[in-house]
This record gives C-alpha cells, structure tokens and sequence, in this order.
C-alpha cells in the first residue's frame, strides 16, 4: 500500500514536471520548430525578393577577374586550400555540358593559365543560394540559414566548424579555415573577419546587394557575363533573361534547386570562330 | 549474502595490483599524453595540421568515431542475449561487454569534439537542440546517443548495486567506502525489483541501440551528393559491421582477462564458442552487404557510384581494400567456419587472432566508407587526396589508450564478473 501511494505521487510529480519543462523550452513565438531560422546579421530585404544570379558561360573568357575581386571584397586570404569563394573551371567543348558531374579530372582542370583557348569553356562556379539547400537542413546549429531574400547566409559566430554542411554540399561551393587566416592587407570593413575553425561560403556580397548594390564579381566581370538581381521582379535582368533564353543549372537532380542559372548565348571572345563550330 | 570462499578468485583484479598493472597504466599514460600533445598542436594551429583539406573534408577522427560507436553495440547485444533469450551461458561477460560500451561510447564522443573547428562552442550543440533537432541528422545521432549512454550507464549502475553490497567489506577500505556512497536507498532483497527493472531497460535499450547507430549511418546515407554513402541499407549495413566488431573486442577481452586472472574455470570454452560463432555469422552477413554494395556500384550505376567503387577496387585505396578484405575479413572468417565445422572444441588462439584481425580490418574500413567518397566530388574538380599527419594518429591512438585506461580503471574500482550471480 505504502510502495502503491509513494509510486503514484512520483508519477504525478514526473508528469506535471515533464509538462512544464517541456513547455517552457517551447519558445513561445517558435512553436514550429522546424521553421528555418530569420537572418539576424543584416536585416534582410524581405520576401518579395527573390536574389538570383545568372553567368553566361558564353561569354566567360575565364580570366578569373571576378575570383580576384570577390577576395579582396570579401578579405578571403590566401591561405592554402582557401583559395576563392568562386573556382573557374576549364572545360573541354567535346564533352556535352551535362557530363559535368561524371567530367574526371582530366577534362577539367582549375589550374589553367592563359585563356580564353579554342576548343575549351570556362564554368565558374560559387554558391549557388539553393531554394532547398541541403546544407542549411544539416546544420546541427543553424550557422547557416536561408534568409528571406533567398540568400544563403553564414553565422560565423556559431558555426562550431564540423563541416557537415561542407559534406552535404552538392558543388564544394564552401571552404574551411583549417587555419587562422592571415589578414588581408587592405581589409573591408563591411565584411567580418573569419577566425580559425569555421567555415565560409559566397554571400551574394550581402553587405552590397541589400544596399541595392551588385556584387563585387558581377560588377568585376570585363565581358558582362555574369548578371544578378530579383528573379521576382520581371524587370530584373536576371528574371529578363531566363525568361528568353536556354538556360541549364548544376546537377538538378540533386533537388536543391540552385538560384544560379547558366546560359550561353554570349558572343565567345574566340580568334578562330570557325574552329569552335567543327568541335560541336 | 556471504562470500563465498570458492568465489574470491574472481575478486583478483580488486585485490592484486602487480607491476604490470602499473607498467602497462604507464604506458597508456604516455600515448595519452602524446595525444594530448597532439592536440595542442591542434588546437593553436588549427586542422590545417591534420590531412584534411576543402575537397576530404572528414577523415581518421570521423572513421574512429564510426568505429567506437560501432564496438560499443558489444555491450547490449550480449546482455539482451541474457536477460532476453535467457542464453545464461554468456552471463560471465555480460559487464565486461558493459564496460567495453561505456568506455567506447565515451570516445566516441571524443572523436567528434576531436574533429571540432571550434571545439569550444561544443555546447551550441544543446544551446540550439530544440531550433535544429526536427532536421539535423546529426543532431539525431546525438540524441540516440545521449539516450544510449545514459541508459547503458543506469543498466550497469543497476546490476553493480547488488555487487557492491556485497563486497563493500571484502575489498579494502576506500572501494568500501566508495561503494557505500554509491548504494543510496540499498535495501535487502531489492535484486527482485532490480533483475524486472534490468529486463524492461535491456528490452527498451535494443531499439534505442539500432537507432544509434542507423543515425550514424545516416548522417553520410541521407545525402545524395555522395556515391556509396546515399542508399537505404546504410543502417544495417553499419550495424552488422557494429555487433561484428563488438563482439570481436568481447572476445579479445575475455580471452585477455581469462589468462590473466586464472578464470579460465569461470569463462568456460563454450562461451568463447558461441561468441566466435555468433562473430562468424555476422562476419559473413557484413561480406553480403560488401558484395550489394559493389554489385550496386558497378553493375549499370551512375558514373559517380562507378568511380569510387574503382577508387577502392583499383585506385589508391585498392591495397588497403583488398588487404582489409582478404586477410581482415575473408580469411579470418572462412577459418573460424571450417574450423567449427570441422572440429566440436574452439580454438581459443584461432578466436583471438581471428577477433583482432576482424576489429583491425572493420576499423580500416570505416576510413575506406568515410574517405574515397569525399576524393571523388561530383563537380570537376581534381580528385582530392588526403594523408592523415602525425597529429591525427596521435589522437586516435590516444582515443584507444584512454578507451583502454577506462576499462582498466573499472576494472580496479568495480567488480568486472557478476559477483551476485555467483552466489546464486
């Protein structure tokens, strides 16, 4: 009798406080715990917008100006495997554009010099700000989330550098500070500082593009290949161009559907015109 | 209840610590103090001193991580076999495989702060749990963990509580007492109440044991990027490979302290028997996942599944591979069968160098699931590659010297054998 009164007290004690633990960890304006979390850094520009980029392998003469100038924008430094935000690839034109993601490495290569040459494209590549990232759903602390201006953003103060969402990305668009970086010589001042142990990724230059600014590499490009803006504004060139031309995306099949869309109809800087028709 | 005199001989370990107990206590020291070096390093350097790099982003700290919650499963499976299927022949080992879970799960935590860019915010982890745990898979895995851990710890605390009250007086002063702090509320004739409690915990306990290690499996299987990672048999895949190498270390310990402490009465052969049969089987079941997995990746796969099945069939994994498979697993495997078959008695010397050769060979081939995959991305990028440094092998030797140190800690301060049961 004594042992049947003790057990229901500790049972009605160990309900009741399970009740009131539980709902006090609730927060009480997050009750949908799955919601992906709001930008907290710069405030975002809402979700009317939708930031989308298109480059234009076409015209990619592969001169790499836009790789320069993100890293000196965004004080990415030269430290070893941290070398860009955005890598270029070489590609050879005898292989059909979706072979992509069976290319070995002896169609492509990152370590050209000289370019554009015949009978080769140039692919560059960064994060795409996928609409149904995968890296965002593996975060296990939400340092990296989905803003509502579509742009994928990066936490450093709470990534703690486990590298999963480097794992989960489709296009090794993100790298790791494996070491403390040096600092930049001239350091911008409107983008942070990364210590040792977290990892970074193309911000769609956030700090510019939500002062209605374009960013640094589209900006930096000599032929005009690469364009930004709002895919939800029809006006935009972005949105202008999507809507009229032939445009494909990486590995769509991976089903995150990446906001940075590649088209081809840029004139190629080629000298030899008629040498790139007999390759198709 | 009294002790018996017939049974002090199990107590050995609490009441003789010769010199190579201290001997081999240093020697664990050193390597841990080597690793603790390493980590130095580590830590103001950054994990640019290890192998990896943007392209082989995990390497030998989640390879070992896989590999101790893998040993771990040692420790449930063998005491459901007892409490569940009453298979009371295996009762002798039943809390050496407890302990081998404690200290395993322990390092597997380790591992994982080990690979930490910023270990210091490791408590983000439970800062932001509730905002990330409906999609994170990693943070899945910790939970079944941490549920694992806490309920391994309570079964073991649960059967060590009979144990303790008997032996509070016969083995020395300061376990006395330490055992009398750790029996709150003791009352004679609780074993009843603790065996139903032991029973209902080993039942939850084995889901809860699938679960941790299918969330392990998960946290490569779920993503599609990845050939030979991304499929579905990943969870079982994982957990063949966990009760193999669990069992594999039970023996290797079993076999160890029966030398050692002169039970070879207490551990009788038939127990070694069943566990190397019992490690055959799933030995043989793991080489039937292998052959799936390269059947799959090779028949009419997609470029990406083919190159990495090259990449260990011909690439520069192919030495470790087939030497991993040939003589860790194969060979060691088919001589235990034909030897069971052949013959009624165990060879207890084949069990061990069998055991030792499978746990080598699955430890290999947790870096063989984590590594060739990452050297083969699907964009066109150069293969990466990927040699682990001085500080990753420190590290993880120092993750299996302390792993040992634990064990042998347990060892001196609680009963390793199941006292109560025989008095019985």
């Amino acid at each position: 009798m004594r042992m049947v009164n003790r057990r229901r007290f500790l049972q009605v004690i160990g309900a009741g406080g399970a009740a009131v633990v539980l709902k006090s960890m609730i927060p009480a304006n997050q009750l949908q715990l799955l919601a992906p979390r709001t930008a907290s850094s710069a405030v975002s520009t809402g979700p009317e917008k939708k930031f989308g980029m298109v480059v234009d392998v076409g015209a990619c003469i592969g001169c790499r100006q836009c790789v320069y100038s993100c890293k000196e924008e965004n004080n990415v430094p030269d430290s070893p495997d941290q070398l860009a935000w955005i890598d270029v690839f070489e590609m050879d034109i005898k292989h059909p554009v979706t072979e992509i993601h069976a290319v070995p490495p002896d169609y492509s290569t990152t370590n050209y010099t000289d370019s554009p040459k015949p009978g080769k494209w140039y692919l560059s590549k960064n994060c795409f700000h996928c609409e149904n990232p995968n890296c965002v759903k593996v975060c296990p602390v939400g340092a990296t989330f989905k803003a509502e201006d579509g742009i994928v953003e990066m936490d450093y103060d709470r990534c703690i550098g486990c590298r999963y969402c480097m794992s989960a990305c489709p296009y090794n668009a993100r790298t790791f500070n494996w070491k403390e970086p040096d600092p930049p010589e001239n350091p911008n001042p409107e983008v942070p500082l990364r210590p040792a142990g977290v990892v970074e990724k193309c911000t769609f230059c956030v700090h510019r593009t939500r002062e209605g600014k374009l960013p640094k590499c589209v900006e930096a490009c000599p032929v005009g290949a690469r364009h930004f803006g709002d895919l939800n504004d029809p006006e935009s060139p972005v949105r202008r161009i999507l809507n009229s031309e032939f445009s494909f995306r990486l590995m769509d099949e991976m089903n995150t559907s990446p906001m940075l869309y590649y088209i081809s109809s840029g004139k190629k800087w080629l000298p030899d015109q008629e040498a790139s028709e007999d390759t198709h | 209840m009294e002790m018996k005199d017939d049974v002090r001989y199990l107590l050995k370990p609490l009441t003789f610590t010769g010199r190579r107990f201290y001997a081999f206590i240093a020697a664990l020291v050193g390597v841990i103090g080597l690793a603790g070096y390493a980590w130095y390093v580590q830590l103001t350097q950054g994990l640019g001193v290890t192998g990896m790099n943007d392209t082989t982003i995990w390497g030998l700290y989640i390879s070992n991580f896989i590999f101790f919650i893998g040993i771990s499963h040692a420790g449930i499976a063998i005491s459901a076999a007892v409490r569940l299927a009453s298979l009371d022949k295996y009762k002798p080992i039943m809390r050496m495989a407890e302990a081998l879970t404690l200290a395993s799960l322990l390092m597997a935590a380790l591992s994982i702060v080990l690979d930490l860019g910023r270990p210091d915010r490791s408590v983000f982890l439970l800062t932001y749990f509730l905002e990330r745990v409906g999609q994170s898979p990693l943070l899945w895995d910790i939970t079944a963990v941490a549920t694992y851990l806490v309920l391994s710890v309570t079964y073991l605390y649960f059967s060590l509580r009979e144990d303790m009250a008997i032996l509070k007086d016969e083995v020395g002063s300061w376990r006395g007492k330490l055992y009398t702090f750790l029996l709150p509320w003791y009352e004679e004739g609780e074993e009843e109440t603790i065996s139903r409690v032991a029973w209902w915990m080993a039942i939850c306990i084995l889901p809860i044991m699938v679960m941790v290690h299918t969330t392990v499996a998960w946290i490569f299987s779920l993503l599609p990027n990845r050939p030979l990672w991304f499929g579905a048999a990943a969870g079982p895949y994982f957990i063949v490979a966990a009760v193999s190498s669990g069992i594999a270390t039970v023996i290797v310990i079993a076999v160890v302290l029966r030398y050692l402490f002169g039970w070879e009465e207490y551990i009788k052969p038939e127990v070694i028997k069943g566990l190397t049969n019992f490690m055959a089987i799933t030995s043989l079941v793991y080489m039937y996942f292998m052959f799936a997995e390269h059947m799959t990746a090779r028949f009419a796969a997609p470029a990406p599944e083919v190159r990495v099945s090259n990449a260990w069939f011909f690439g520069e994994f192919s030495l470790l591979f087939w030497g991993m498979f040939i003589f860790g697993i194969f060979i060691p495997t088919f001589a235990l069968i034909i030897n069971a078959i052949r013959s009624k008695e165990v060879n207890i010397k084949l069990s061990v160098a069998a055991s030792v050769t499978i746990v080598l060979a699955l430890w290999i081939k947790r870096v063989l699931i984590i590594v060739p995959t990452q050297t083969r991305p699907l964009m066109p990028m150069d293969y990466g590659l990927y040699i682990p440094t001085w500080v990753e092998w420190s590290l993880v030797a120092g993750t299996f010297a302390a792993a040992a140190l634990i064990y042998t800690l347990f060892l001196k301060i609680f009963p390793i054998v199941e006292i109560s049961e025989e008095l019985h």
